[in-house]
């Protein structure tokens, strides 16, 4: 968490005190951009956007200490806005599917690879509350404030992505049981 | 079969191996040009239209500028430019003239931030083209961007932005490359407008949401063009708390947008720059309060002005 007095000054105008800021979260921000929208270009967009309209909106964050919950919120509605506004583009081009990788035993990539293919096919708001809540280590209530909902919301919406990803995983099992089946 | 019990563990697992250590160069680099263009709203620009509690229209719109990002709302100032333009409009009717809780108690008035600047020659650092300029003692500069440049008198009058309570203080601004904004403060240009003094005054001099004065030759910094008086007539919506018009997008996506709220004085100088382009000299009254004694010591500042001229390409 940047100290306050930083974020205080950042929102007085000072640029030097606000590169700090950017400084100490652009690679966090990144990340989890990366991982909600999984496009390189798309988290680029979203992360810059989401610290442009913080600079230009710092002044209206009336509790330093609430910088860090504000700026996830500003990023993942960012990468949200991202998303949405490329997917339209996006449905025009063949999606090539991807193999899912021979159930050779061979453990952790194979893995990977599921929980990759289910995570992908969460909707993106599902894939935000799972990154905040698993990859930045959000309790409930950190989670409420970073998507500017109740907790109870925050909870609940949790809930239903972990129920969507287990549902992706089980689908995606069951398919590839029904593939290496003899016919 | 997935196994709810570890599920979290290894999706937890994955995102960090999933998760890129570092944000690439080119966003860093990108950022830094774009934080160099964009002012931190507090300095002029309103950090949102209250306009969601509007009606479902005026909704709409209004989540149509703040899905930009936008709607500024302020800088046209007072005084005119070389020579001055005809009588300036009529004083607001009465109940308008104070917008807002324009007036902060004494204790807890705010004081513009920027850079205090010494009495004499100044010029500006980031603005492009650079401009020359000479003010007397105790002016502030508040922003200096490269198509953004506000300076504030001592004891500016004060008008606080209805909707977010950001403080907003009479000013002298210079604008790059203006283009006719939507009244909403929507982020696409206005169609069919063109960009050169001449059009952009007669657009403005058109607007049934604006009170404004016949748009009158000028010359300020050496560049030829024409002022008009503004200020918003009861045909403008109260989209910012009170009633509020866009006035212009700046070029390029800056993100920065001019306009007017109720109540305001504004002097605007809409010049043709040599070369192309145009650019805005504005004289902002904020609070609508003696006006007359603003523009007298913002127009010295304005006759004062003269641009930088661009080095001529070698060879």
């Amino acid at each position: 968490m940047p100290h306050p007095a930083i974020v205080a000054q950042a929102a007085r105008g000072d640029r030097d005190a606000f590169d700090v800021l950017v400084e100490g979260s652009i690679d966090r921000l990144y990340a989890v951009a990366r991982l909600i929208v999984r496009d390189m270009d798309l988290a680029e967009d979203a992360v810059q956007e989401a610290l442009i309209r913080s600079w230009q909106r710092l002044p209206s964050l009336r509790d330093p200490d609430r910088f860090d919950a504000w700026i996830h919120r500003l990023v993942v509605n960012a990468a949200i806005d991202q998303f949405r506004a490329r997917r339209s583009f996006q449905a025009s081009i063949a999606v090539i599917a991807i193999e899912p990788a021979a159930a050779d035993g061979s453990g952790h990539l194979a893995d990977r690879d599921q929980i990759g293919r289910a995570f992908g096919r969460l909707r993106v708001e599902q894939r935000a509350v799972l990154v905040l809540h698993h990859y930045l280590g959000l309790s409930t209530a950190e989670l409420a404030d970073a998507l500017g909902v109740p907790a109870g919301t925050a909870k609940s919406r949790l809930h239903y992505a972990t129920e969507a990803m287990r549902a992706a995983l089980e689908a995606d099992a069951r398919t590839a049981k029904a593939e290496s089946s003899p016919a | 079969m997935t196994r709810p019990d570890d599920l979290d563990a290894r999706l937890g697992t994955w995102l960090a191996d999933e998760a890129p250590e570092h944000a690439p160069r080119r966003l860093r680099d990108a950022l830094e040009t774009r934080l160099d263009e964009v002012p931190q709203r507090s300095r002029w620009l309103p950090a949102r239209p209250s306009w969601r509690r509007a009606t479902s229209r005026a909704g709409a719109l209004a989540q149509v500028a703040f899905a930009v990002g936008v709607l500024l709302i302020i800088l046209l100032g007072v005084a005119g430019g070389g020579s001055r333009p005809e009588p300036s409009l009529p004083p607001a009717p009465s109940g308008e003239a104070s917008p807002t809780p324009g007036s902060a108690a004494p204790s807890q008035r705010p004081t513009p931030v920027g850079a205090s600047l010494a009495a004499g020659a100044e010029a500006s650092t980031k603005l492009d083209p650079r401009l020359h300029f000479t003010v007397p003692g105790g002016w502030t500069k508040t922003a200096d961007a490269t198509s953004v440049l506000v300076l504030v008198p001592p004891d500016a009058g004060l008008m606080v932005q209805p909707n977010d309570g950001t403080p907003l203080f009479d000013n002298v601004g210079v604008y790059i490359d203006p283009l006719a904004g939507p009244a909403d403060g929507g982020p696409t240009p206005e169609r069919g407008v063109g960009t050169d003094a001449k059009a952009l005054s007669t657009w403005l001099a058109a607007r049934p949401q604006l009170m404004t004065t016949r748009p009158v030759a000028v010359t300020v910094a050496g560049l030829s063009g024409y002022a008009i008086d503004i200020s918003v007539s009861s045909s403008a919506g109260a989209l910012c708390g009170v009633r509020c018009v866009n006035l212009f997008n700046l070029k390029g996506n800056s993100g920065v947008q001019f306009g007017v709220f109720q109540g305001e004085q504004v002097r605007v100088n809409i010049l043709d720059r040599s070369g192309g382009g145009t650019m805005l000299a504005v004289l902002e009254d904020v609070d609508g309060v003696d006006v007359a004694s603003f523009r007298a010591l913002a127009q010295q500042v304005v006759e004062s002005m003269a641009l930088e001229p661009r080095p001529k390409p070698s060879g």
